[in-house]
């Protein structure tokens, strides 16, 4: 059972405390409150950076009453009761020589405060004299303060089981109506006629899924005399799939349920979608009440069920906390948190409990019994809870994988393939590697030749100068070189970062998956080869396509130690075939990209030629070599690895290196000298080869190591036939390597595995999920800057009992609190819900402030029947068909909506029920009917409309926002939700503003209603649909009757035919001569007038 | 099968009868006395002319608005020491939080110098409004809370940088009513769908007729900004007939259900909606404008037609009465980089446009009571960015303008420090420019609330302190 916590009051606490100079009195509660609220936190935000601590400003410690009493180098701070001779008022005033804060004054209503606070005597509680203000702002012990006024609501009280009243008539048929009744007769009123049975479906089809009746469903209740037949309509309607549809909207106004984030960021929700569908099967499936809510604030926590879809929709469930509105781009990131916590617990409170805990973040709520210090405790829970990924601008929210069983399987069986076509790929590599070590092995001298020559081309190529070229042209091949700034990229979704990372050279970056490519011209077709600059801390290679065909699955997959520019080295980057005229590069990774600078091509035909007349063609030297050009590429990279020093096992590559070095005028000298000089970078027996050999070019040099590998092979280090000496292999195999049946052979590996490299599609859902558990400290005055003591989680105490001051420290305390929330004894959650109903049902709630049941809401109409249906309610199981079935089934349901002089004068506002309420039909209602009447609605159910990636912007900088979403005959339900830009059509009647909980809906009559009925695309096409199907009806006088019937559920009257038929005439005349089709335009313009006939537009 | 229902209660037949056989016919027919309101309740729609809290020195608003974040430093914030100090590091702190890195102190790429009587430094890209500073009050020292654009923006609008709020021109609505029921109370030309978008004209929690109305959007040029749904296919003269049965059948609806004040509103609304329809389009018809007035908004101009159109459009709108109406000069401001070409390009588009605006407004007699509001969501660091040629955002320091509307002209107010950074003297935040701008139009921003979830809000919070001293 709940405990009214504040039954133990006290009126008048006492703290002992210092009220003048040095005398101990009492501190009085206000007196208390007044310091705690006005004086402590001012002080603490704008004074004690500086009078605080060892080295106080001044001298002056402003920390104490103490401290000030004593003063600093002015003399004393303060004398209590006479503020006109305090410094620190004179200060704050900046009236004196002494100006405090010296930068910013205090506020007007902080000066008053002050001086108050003086002429009090400055009360300061004693028992905290000297400790700082982050420790002690109440003991817990301290019981909380709540009136008689605020223990005493209504909506606090435990929910009663009243008894209908008595009443002396046979109009009732349910309980209710003898409350309402009751109340009535007490008011001298009398309830209004029954509502005739045209009414009477037209109003429970539109209260139960939003459409008008079908004519045939309208025919079968007028014929049905049987006992039951109202009933039999109502679980008809509830058995609907378009209950849910309907109903579930209901739900998503006041989950502020939305698709795209709205606020500064309008990024989209691509995944909110999930959450809607869950609601409208919720509601469909009638979830009991307690077991729906709980899911949304911790699905994620409740334990497993076998079926894994219901877990699913469980962590479904908690994209109700997820998807409120955020301000993704704050620069501060603990005041975004907090404020996307607040978000949480303001919808939370009103959704739920009908309670403004939003007012008190900043103060205790000033009238509800909710203290500061329980805002905290709540709030710590959903620190303690994942909404988040980062809090960086722009902030990422967090998201989670649906594996369900069939994905997961299709997964697995995808996986497996995989590993086995990769199997067969690093079998046959494996195999081939020695082939390819074979070979390298017995031309080894070729390759020596060839990399250096390579190398030499290398360095001459590199330092030319790059010229930028513009983003709108293709880059040009000239003399046989390309030399692209990456950043200058035709198409692509990388970003350019010419600051940071970037600074000085321009790079592009991307922390997710992305594409970028390049446009590259050239009139010599022929083999190229790409050379990158970039710089990466870890290795993220990327694929590489050339004319839209996939070169080398993984380049640039090196690693440099660090992201930032200093880092940047050259790689290669493959070779390829280039066609004459334009070309395309495309660059393609799953994920981050290393920060690429420059890319540069190179014709292995004729680059290097222009610059100097003795450096090879690239191309030639794999000629001249009888060598494989990659495999080179392979050696070059390898001894420039060596020449840099980051190899040292090699120290005979290092003395070939030196060979490389020396030019062939003097080669034998220079050589000889080497081989004396430096015995420390060869191999003893390198070296004494070489000396016997005495070589006269590089050529001879080569043609020794070649001899030593062949003859005696066991004298040389086993480092030359280890990894990453190329003399074992190549470390990874490229197609590029082999020739012939072999390159093709590994070419349909790769087909083979790349069929299983598609990953799934993976269904991913909005929500919250537990982060690390931690209590929040009392945000003094909300400042995240200025911090209390610690709020311990637990849940509002003045409706809690035993069961509100356990969390669990090791979980967040989502789970409990959907607990507290839902239990059978609450006072607020049942009511609330049930008085949710009653107003979609009647129009306005029991208790009209329907998301506040606070001190500041309306108090209930029928408080009887409000805790009457309750009680059922809760007994019920939480069933809301059973609820709405016990209010329809009422007679005070079943009432017209007929106008009668006298109540309207006793109780104008209808507060009593005298008579049923008309209402307009809702945003989505309009919409899905006008549509109804024409093309007719697509009643496919659930799936996403927008066409808006997930967390991309909705709408651009300054963009046209989204308009395509809109354009179908889907129900208005499956229409995204864009924030701050909500569809123009339902915007104009009154859909609420998604960034809010909304329990009600206003009604407003406006212009911009009227100009959409007489202009849109869409009343236009419609109205036209329409006439076209009247117009396969051949006689006059039936079309105007089915349109009645369709539209209005009802015949029309001879008179109201002769009008329609007059008017359609009258107006084809005189159109005849402007416009084609006029007897058609004619008809269009009636079916017009029609759908924006109040008849249309009301539910009686 | 009408015979069982209350739609042939004789009451009711009788009256159709009656009605039927009444010459006059519906259209003039009163049913007023009908009419006694259902509900008694207070329209929440209301749009008639409310009387204000005091006397009232302007009746409506133009703001004009330079979303991105003008740089304060390069346009009416003169800081000759900053122009001493150029490539110094700044001297002391930067605020807590920032948005990205700045560098050195940069002093303006632009030559300042003095105008008129009152004598104020204005920098070389506004010449024309150069002109108009003896009628200027200049306050230097606006500041928000808030350093990226979108809360920026919803702060400068709403007062909230966090949550969804009504806006000024919403609030301005709610207090005193509609001037021209043919036309919207607030209308914003060309706003950006970003940073907020509708937020920022929203009325939130107030009723929706309370909104502004957005003419077309920051991506299409001013000339083809149109209201929703103002246009159709139909024919005026077709519509005028669907009208005319349309008001003939929800008459004969209102004899069966009683009085119902909705059900004669939206009757009322489809009239509005015609009237709007012929009016509103008129206004952006400029074809009745001398060549002069085009000339001097720069409409014929390449660079200066948009936004002088949307001068020249707010001039019009004014004249008829409009509350609130914003303009906007749309995110084009926030030159992180390329700040001289950006700030005088985006100079070039407006100066001689806001300048024909106030000479227009001044020689039509509509100066006095339309108060005339420059300025962006926040102004710009003083230390660089963008290979110094660029400056971050900055909420510390902001200059604004105004004219007319009962501001005290050729003064100005409040100082930031020697680099312009921080404003310093006589702080003026949004919220205290609000309950200033309610304060002209006699509006206490303290009493002019909405109750709504629980509590009485009102557009300043709990904050806001009217500025008198630049009042006339």
């Amino acid at each position: 059972m709940f405990r009214i916590d504040g039954a133990i009051i006290v009126v008048m606490i006492g703290v002992v405390g210092v009220t003048s100079a040095g005398e101990e009195s009492v501190v009085t509660s206000d007196q208390l409150e007044f310091f705690e609220t006005n004086i402590r936190p001012v002080l603490a935000e704008r004074c004690f950076d500086c009078h605080t601590g060892d080295n106080p400003e001044s001298d002056l410690v402003l920390s104490s009453r103490a401290g000030m009493l004593a003063g600093g180098k002015f003399g004393p701070a303060l004398r209590p009761g006479k503020p006109n001779q305090s410094l620190l008022i004179s200060a704050i005033r900046h009236d004196e020589f002494i100006k405090m804060p010296p930068k910013e004054k205090l506020s007007t209503k902080d000066v008053v405060n002050f001086t108050r606070w003086v002429e009090m005597g400055a009360p300061w509680p004693d028992s905290i004299l000297t400790t700082p203000v982050s420790e002690v702002v109440r003991t817990s012990e301290e019981p909380q303060q709540f009136t008689e006024r605020q223990t005493s609501h209504w909506a606090f009280q435990p929910v009663a089981n009243p008894q209908p009243p008595t009443v002396d008539s046979d109009w009732p048929t349910s309980p209710i109506d003898q409350f309402i009744l009751d109340r009535l007769v007490q008011a001298n009123l009398s309830p209004a006629a029954p509502a005739d049975r045209r009414t009477l479906i037209r109003r429970a089809t539109y209260d139960l899924i939003g459409l008008t009746p079908a004519p045939e469903e309208t025919a079968a209740f007028l014929t049905d005399d049987s006992p039951g037949a109202f009933a039999r309509v109502i679980d008809r309607l509830l058995d609907s799939p378009h209950y849910g549809e309907h109903w579930g909207r209901h739900w998503l106004d006041v989950a502020r349920y939305a698709d795209s984030n709205g606020l500064d960021e309008n990024l989209a929700y691509a995944n909110a979608y999930h959450y809607r569908d869950y609601v409208i099967s919720a509601f469909n499936a009638d979830k009991p009440y307690a077991r729906f809510v709980q899911e949304q604030i911790a699905g994620d926590l409740l334990p497993d069920v076998d079926e894994k879809e219901e877990n699913m929709n469980r962590y479904i469930a908690t994209g109700f906390l997820a998807l409120g509105p955020k301000m993704l781009a704050e620069d501060d990131p603990v005041k975004m948190q907090m404020d996307i916590i607040d978000e949480q617990l303001n919808t939370l409170g009103q959704t739920f409990i009908g309670l403004t805990i939003g007012c008190a973040r900043c103060h205790d709520h000033k009238f509800d019994p909710l203290p500061t210090e329980d805002y905290y405790s709540l709030a710590g829970v959903f620190k303690s809870s994942k909404t988040m990924e980062n809090h960086t601008v722009v902030a990422t929210w967090y998201e989670r994988q649906l594996l369900t069983q069939m994905v997961l399987d299709r997964i697995a069986k995808t996986e497996r393939k995989f590993a086995d076509a990769q199997g067969k790929i690093d079998r046959y590599a494996a195999a081939q590697r020695n082939v390819i070590a074979q070979q390298m092995q017995s031309q080894f001298a070729d390759y020596l030749l060839a990399a250096s020559e390579l190398q030499r081309a290398h360095q001459q190529l590199m330092p030319r100068r790059l010229a930028l070229a513009g983003q709108d042209q293709p880059f040009e091949v000239e003399d046989g070189v390309a030399i692209i700034e990456a950043e200058a990229f035709h198409r692509g979704d990388v970003e350019c970062h010419t600051t940071g990372y970037g600074e000085g050279i321009g790079v592009i970056v991307s922390r997710k998956a992305g594409f970028v490519e390049f446009d590259v011209n050239t009139s010599m077709a022929g083999p190229y080869q790409l050379e990158l600059r970039f710089t990466a801390k870890d290795s993220r290679p990327v694929q590489l396509f050339v004319n839209g065909s996939l070169v080398d699955d993984a380049i640039a997959g090196q690693v440099t130690g660090s992201w930032n520019p200093d880092g940047q080295r050259w790689f290669p980057g493959g070779r390829f075939e280039l066609q004459q005229g334009e070309n395309t590069i495309r660059l393609y990774r799953d994920g981050g990209y290393p920060h690429i600078d420059r890319l540069v091509l190179v014709s292995t035909e004729s680059a290097g030629r222009p610059t100097n007349a003795e450096s090879p063609y690239l191309s030639q030297i794999a000629t001249r070599y009888n060598v494989n050009l990659d495999l080179v590429e392979v050696w070059r990279a390898f001894l420039a690895q060596i020449r840099s020093g980051s190899l040292t096992q090699f120290p005979s590559f290092a003395g070939w290196l030196d060979f490389v070095q020396l030019e062939q005028a003097d080669f034998t000298d220079r050589a000889a000298e080497l081989l004396t000089k430096q015995s420390g970078d060869l191999v003893e027996s390198v070296r004494q080869a070489l000396i016997d050999a005495q070589p006269q070019s590089l050529r001879d040099v080569a043609a020794v190591y070649k001899t030593l590998l062949t003859s005696s092979r066991e004298s040389l280090p086993k480092a030359w036939f280890s990894d990453p000496s190329p003399l074992a292999g190549p470390a990874r195999l490229s197609v590029s390597y082999l020739a012939g049946p072999a390159r093709q052979e590994l070419k349909e590996l790769y087909d083979e595995r790349s069929r299983f490299s598609a990953k799934p599609k993976l269904d991913v859902a909005m929500g919250v999920t537990e982060g690390n558990p931690e209590d929040l400290r009392i945000h003094l005055r909300g400042s995240h800057i200025t911090l209390g003591r610690v709020a311990p989680r637990r849940f509002p105490r003045f409706i809690g009992g035993l069961e509100s001051s356990n969390v669990d420290p090791r979980q967040s305390g989502r789970l409990q609190l959907a607990q507290w929330l839902t239990h059978p004894d609450h006072p607020l959650f049942w009511r609330v819900i049930v008085n949710r109903v009653w107003h979609w049902r009647f129009g306005r709630g029991l208790t009209s402030s329907v998301d506040n049941f606070g001190l500041l809401g309306q108090p209930p109409t029928h408080p009887a029947l409000l805790d009457w249906l309750t009680q059922r309610f809760i007994e019920g199981g939480g069933s809301l068909k059973r609820l709405h079935r016990v209010m329809m089934l009422s007679s005070t349901y079943q009432m017209s909506t007929q106008f009668d002089e006298a109540s309207s004068a006793a109780d104008p506002d209808n507060n009593l029920l005298w008579r049923f309420r008309r209402r307009r039909l809702t945003a989505e209602e309009m919409r899905d009917s006008i549509i109804a009447q024409g093309t007719g609605l697509d009643m496919r159910m659930g799936g996403s409309l927008l066409k808006v990636k997930n967390r991309k912007y909705v709408t651009g900088t300054a963009g046209d926002g989204i308009t395509n979403e809109f354009i179908n005959h889907r129900r208005s339900v499956f229409l995204p939700v864009i924030r701050s830009s909500v569809f123009e059509v339902l915007q104009a009647f009154d859909f609420p503003d998604p960034a809010v909980p909304a329990g009600t809906r206003q009604t407003s009559t406006v212009a911009a209603q009227a100009l959409m009925l007489l202009n849109s695309d869409l009343a236009e096409e419609q109205t036209l649909a329409m006439a076209k199907r009247l117009l396969d009806i051949s006689d006059d006088r039936q079309r105007v009757i089915v349109a009645f019937d369709q539209a209005l559920n009802r015949e029309p009257h001879d008179d109201e035919i002769v009008l329609a038929l007059t008017f359609v005439s009258q107006l084809r005349q005189s159109i005849a001569d402007v416009e084609k089709e006029a007897n058609l335009k004619s008809w269009q313009s009636y079916c017009r007038v029609l759908l924006s006939s109040n008849e249309f537009a009301y539910v009686e | 099968m009408r015979n069982s229902s209350h739609w042939s209660s004789g009451t009711a037949c009788s009256r159709r009868d009656m009605l039927r056989q009444s010459s006059a016919g519906f259209g003039s027919l009163a049913l007023a006395s009908l009419l006694q309101d259902e509900s008694g309740a207070a329209n929440r729609n209301d749009l008639s002319v409310r009387t204000p809290h005091f006397a009232a020195k302007a009746k409506r608003v133009i703001f004009l608005f330079m979303h991105g974040g003008p740089s304060q430093v390069d346009t009416f914030d003169y800081k000759p020491q900053l122009i001493k100090d150029d490539n110094k590091p700044l001297p002391f702190a930067k605020p807590r939080v920032v948005s990205a890195e700045t560098f050195n102190l940069l002093k303006s790429p632009f030559r300042f110098r003095q105008y008129g009587d009152s004598g104020p430094w204005v920098s070389e890209i506004f010449p024309h409004v150069a002109k108009h500073v003896d009628e200027l009050t200049m306050i230097h020292s606006i500041h928000g809370s808030n350093s990226r654009h979108g809360a920026a923006l919803l702060e400068l609008h709403t007062g909230s940088d966090t949550f969804v709020r009504p806006s000024l021109g919403s609030w301005l609505n709610y207090g005193l009513g509609n001037e021209n029921q043919n036309l919207p109370g607030y209308v914003t030309i060309c706003p950006s769908l970003t940073h907020g978008g509708a937020n920022n004209w929203t009325s939130a929690f107030l009723p929706a007729s309370y909104a502004g109305t957005p003419i077309g959007h920051a991506n299409m040029s001013s000339q083809n900004a149109k209201i929703p749904f103002i246009q159709g296919k139909t024919s005026t003269e077709r519509q005028r007939l669907e009208l005319d049965l349309l008001n003939r059948m929800n008459r004969e609806h209102m004899v069966f259900t009683g009085p119902d004040s909705n059900l004669e509103s939206r009757i009322q609304s489809f009239e509005l909606a015609f009237r709007l329809q012929r009016e509103a389009p008129m206004i952006q018809d400029i074809s009745d404008e001398s060549e002069h007035t085009l000339a001097m908004y720069g409409v014929n101009a390449d660079r200066t037609r948009d936004f002088g159109l949307q001068c020249l459009m707010a001039r019009r709108f004014a004249e008829r009465g409009v509350r609130f109406i914003q303009l906007s000069h749309s995110y084009k401001w926030d030159q992180h980089s390329g700040l001289r070409e950006g700030h005088s390009g985006n100079a070039l588009e407006v100066d001689q446009p806001v300048s024909a605006l106030l000479t227009d407004l001044r020689e039509r007699g509509l100066l006095e009571d339309t108060l005339v509001w420059w300025g962006g969501e926040f102004g710009r660091t003083p230390v660089s960015q963008g290979g110094r040629d660029g400056r971050d955002h900055n909420p510390h320091a902001n200059t604004m303008w105004f004219c007319g509307g009962g501001m005290k002209p050729g003064i100005q107010y409040g100082a930031t420090d020697e680099y312009g950074y921080y404003a310093v003297k006589d702080k003026v935040h949004f919220h205290d420019l609000h309950a200033t701008i309610l304060h002209l139009l006699g509006l206490d921003h303290e009493r002019l609330t909405y109750r709504y979830a629980g509590r009485d809000f009102r557009l300043t919070d709990v904050h806001g302190e009217v500025v008198h001293d630049v009042l006339a």
